[in-house]
């Protein structure tokens, strides 16, 4: 046989199963997205909507003026940063649940810091809040982080549990020690207007932390892929075992992991408060942290990915408000879409071996 | 006679690819049949062409007079073909019995009638010796067990040939025992089996006649009375194999390596190093032989730092690493090539280049402050790919894409090329082909030219008759007794890996 042209077959082949791989990692995502929308139009049948209609105002209304238009990366902004949260505890084999409590925790701290230094010069006072919401979200995922490491506890069950404790937390703040001066509502004072981001496009609410969210994009992808420290983490994701021969301590890596993941979330918080709210109010974004771990299943795990699906959802949540007003359908079927959306995902990434069994079988001229 | 079994002319590509070109294969009524070759010379191909899995461009099946016309793997078991994969295709939360009869549509409705169906299977197992206990569940068996469970299944299913797929890589020596002597009633009775392997020992031992493939080809039909391993060797690779060259002489440099009194009591409890007192020069081969799972695994992860000994000291040089860590171990130029390189010794989802600097990820040049640099981890990939002829789609693949003996070679790669002190060799050619092999063993004797000190530890007395210098014999934790290479006897090292002290062994 020929060293040679074997060689060169055998590359081919490969590449073209790569390509196929590429192909289907990408074909399923939006595959399940038509898929979903078609079971939502059965819904709204039932409820005697033309789904054509409402899917018109769902998916267009997005573009139809600015405001609109930039309210979709208003909302994707913080489902980015929960959702490279959890991408990034996914890829060194934690899962990480606990993104909505520490976008929390993130938000409390930065509020926090923005009550006491709002009056300062915005390049002061915003820096400030945004460390301290990304120190305060670490915190929050330490804690299950050590308790992962050191006692081998479940991180899911511990930063599932962190969630409600950081909700409460919120709750106990805004009722008690920072509710308002004319003590109305159960809500903080508006932080100082030195800590508000600032816009990028005038007349909308479209603030810079969507440029910080979509750098850390581009920042956890050069971690996780052109550094040793990542190479670090995600060796542990892999392959614990392994990574344990190669001298890698698997403890330490896992509570790292855990506090930058948390880290992220906590900067959800910080763009919500200081981008959106200016104060903290119970029930703020809820559902982000979750919406965030949806994203990273859509997004199949790459801080790219994460960041389209986080688009997705974002119109998807935007446009929902115009459907609601153009047909009267309920907002919330938009989250009976979104969850549609997920289960055909993992239902696609069940069935992609088979896929690619059967295209194998075809290609040896089976059947 | 005529063959049960008459495959005349097969090929079957991929692509342009031959992976069968003009291959004919007969088998008898009766007979032991093997199917020899390197991995990746076409066994299986030709196989799973029988088994109905692909479809040949070319070639006929002829099985009991018939021409077949196979379309799936169910095709193959209606007319008699039974084949036991190498990874068994059993469901471990069932019985034994439900697994022998799934499938088969044997219950009625869905009471299944557990009595007659008892006695049925029984009936084929006692026929050929084989013990089976119908009603444990398959996860509660040994490999061996689980074994013969797929041959009965297949043998319910009326198969009148047995392929089976490389069935002693899994076994203990005993097994590999108890199984030749199944086959040989078997084929005494009547079946026809075909073993493919590649191991010349197993062949010897309990085959009739041998068809060796090499690069898709027919290279030898031989009756094994008429042959010797050096013929098949060389039908199989095309040449003969040079023997590995040995210089006993250059042992006596300076102490490496001494392990005093170390014990281990593993997280059950269990001792499993008793005592062990062992010294290692540079530029010396110390093999350890003993039968599996007697403490070896653990040998070699006191030393390398990954478990630590819970009584005695271990000395590198004049330095005490008893409690030291793995990176520091490491990082005093320590390679160990472990026993499981799926599990320990590779990342399988990391490419090649980054499974070559598993260790020195961290360190320069492959590191530019907090970033990687690119251009020397891929030269440097580049590089080991040539050096140790890993063969490879390039150095991106994931190391799963990978033939076994090909995943063993960059580990070898990435512990060797640094010239370590101390080398600790566990199993290194397990599950690799003869090619392979013989590669592995000529590097670990360059190392030793070079001044390594090696601890090869390894259930292959003939691996560790051709490379040791010194063998020691290890049995449930302790050290049984040494010997030099010189005064090697299989029968002696045989004895001591029972537990016979070796002044008894050598009188016996």
């Amino acid at each position: 046989m020929n060293k040679v042209a074997d060689d060169s077959l055998d590359k081919k082949a490969t590449s073209k199963a790569f390509n196929r791989d590429k192909l289907l990692s990408i074909g399923v995502p939006i595959v399940s997205v038509l898929i979903a929308l078609l079971l939502g139009s059965i819904l709204l049948i039932f409820i005697k909507v033309n789904p054509l209609e409402a899917y018109k105002h769902l998916i267009f209304a997005n573009f139809s003026n600015p405001y609109n238009l930039a309210e979709v990366f208003v909302k994707a902004t913080p489902i980015i940063l929960t959702g490279l949260a959890f991408t990034f505890a996914f890829r060194t084999g934690l899962f990480n649940i606990g993104g909505e409590g520490q976008m929390f925790a993130g938000a409390i701290a930065a509020v926090f810091v923005g009550l006491k230094v709002g009056h300062l010069s915005p390049f002061i006072a915003i820096p400030l809040c945004l460390l301290a919401a990304i120190l305060a979200g670490a915190v929050w995922g330490i804690i299950p982080g050590i308790l992962k490491g050191v006692f081998g506890s479940s991180e899911i069950i511990v930063t599932i549990m962190f969630n409600y404790v950081a909700l409460y937390l919120v709750s106990y703040v805004v009722d008690k020690p920072l509710r308002e001066a004319s003590g109305f509502y159960p809500q903080t004072d508006l932080i100082g207007s030195g800590a508000f981001l600032p816009y990028i496009i005038p007349k909308t609410r479209l603030h810079i932390g969507f440029i910080v969210a979509a750098l850390l994009v581009f920042i956890v992808y050069l971690i996780l892929w052109k550094t040793p420290f990542g190479f670090r983490l995600r060796a542990v994701g892999l392959n614990p075992d392994g990574a344990e021969y190669s001298g890698i301590n698997i403890r330490k890596n896992i509570i790292i992991s855990l506090a930058i993941s948390g880290a992220l979330a906590g900067v959800a918080g910080f763009t919500e408060i200081n981008g959106i709210h200016h104060r903290l109010l119970d029930n703020f974004s809820r559902d982000v942290g979750f919406d965030g771990i949806a994203a990273a299943l859509l997004g199949g795990a790459s801080p790219v990915g994460v960041f389209v699906a986080s688009l997705l959802l974002g119109v998807l949540k935007t446009g929902a408000n115009a459907m609601q007003r153009g047909v009267g359908v309920p907002a919330n079927i938009v989250n009976i879409i979104q969850a549609l959306i997920i289960i055909l995902v993992l239902a696609g990434n069940m069935l992609k071996p088979k896929i690619i069994v059967m295209l194998n079988r075809k290609e040896r001229g089976l059947e | 006679m005529e063959p049960i079994l008459k495959m005349v002319s097969i090929s079957k590509y991929f692509g342009t690819f031959a992976a069968n070109e003009d291959v004919s294969l007969e088998v008898h009524k009766g007979e032991i049949h093997s199917l020899l070759g390197e991995n990746g010379a076409g066994k299986s191909t030709l196989m799973n062409v029988l088994y109905g899995l692909y479809k040949p461009e070319k070639g006929e099946i002829l099985f009991m007079d018939n021409k077949l016309n196979l379309n799936s793997s169910k095709d193959a078991i209606d007319v008699g073909i039974g084949m036991i994969h190498q990874h068994f295709m059993l469901i471990p939360v069932h019985t034994v019995l439900e697994n022998v009869i799934m499938g088969m549509g044997k219950e009625k409705g869905f009471i299944i009638n557990q009595e007659k169906l008892e006695k049925e299977i029984l009936d084929i197992a006692n026929k050929y010796g084989m013990k089976i206990s119908l009603n444990s569940k398959v996860s509660d068996l040994s490999v061996g067990e689980q074994q013969r469970v797929e041959i009965v299944k297949a043998l319910y299913r009326g198969a009148k040939l047995l392929i089976m797929d490389e069935p002693t890589a899994v076994l203990t020596p005993q097994e590999t025992e108890e199984l030749f002597t199944t086959l040989r009633k078997m084929a005494d009775g009547g079946m026809s089996i075909i073993l493919i392997t590649h191991k010349l020992n197993e062949v010897m031992a309990v085959c009739d006649n041998v068809t060796v493939l090499r690069d898709g080809k027919v290279t030898g039909r031989i009756d094994i009375k008429s042959t010797n391993e050096l013929e098949l060797t060389k039908a199989m690779i095309g040449r003969e194999l040079s023997p590995v060259s040995k210089d006993n002489a250059c042992c006596k440099g300076e102490k490496v390596l001494e392990l005093k009194d170390v014990s281990y009591v593993d997280g059950g409890g269990v001792k499993t190093l008793k005592d062990i007192n062992l010294h290692l020069c540079a530029g010396e081969v110390l093999g350890i032989a003993g039968v599996d799972g007697n403490g070896q695994k653990e040998l070699a992860e006191v030393i390398a730092g990954l478990v630590h000994a819970t009584s005695g000291k271990i000395f590198l040089g004049d330095q005490e690493i008893t409690q030291k860590s793995i990176l520091d171990i490491i990082n005093m130029s320590v390679g160990y090539i472990p026993e499981d390189r799926h599990k320990r010794g590779l990342v399988l989802d990391f490419s090649v280049s980054e499974n070559l600097i598993m260790k020195d990820y961290c360190k320069s040049p492959f590191r530019k402050k907090v970033f990687f640099d690119f251009n020397e981890i891929n030269s440097h990939a580049e590089n080991m790919i040539n050096k140790y002829s890993i063969k490879t789609t390039g150095r991106n693949a994931e190391a799963r894409k990978l033939s076994g003996g090909n995943q063993q070679k960059i580990v070898v790669a990435r512990e060797i090329d640094k010239q370590p002190r101390l080398l600790i060799a566990v199993q290194p050619t397990r599950g690799v082909d003869i090619g392979a092999i013989e590669f592995i063993h000529k590097q670990i004797m360059k190392a030793k030219e070079q001044g390594t000190a090696i601890l090869l530890i390894s259930t292959e007395l003939s691996e560790i008759n051709s490379l040791s210098d010194r063998i020691a014999v290890i049995y449930k934790g302790t050290i049984v007794g040494e010997i030099d290479q010189s005064q090697f006897e299989e029968s002696t090292i045989g004895l001591m890996m029972a537990g016979i002290p070796k002044e008894k062994a050598m009188k016996s």
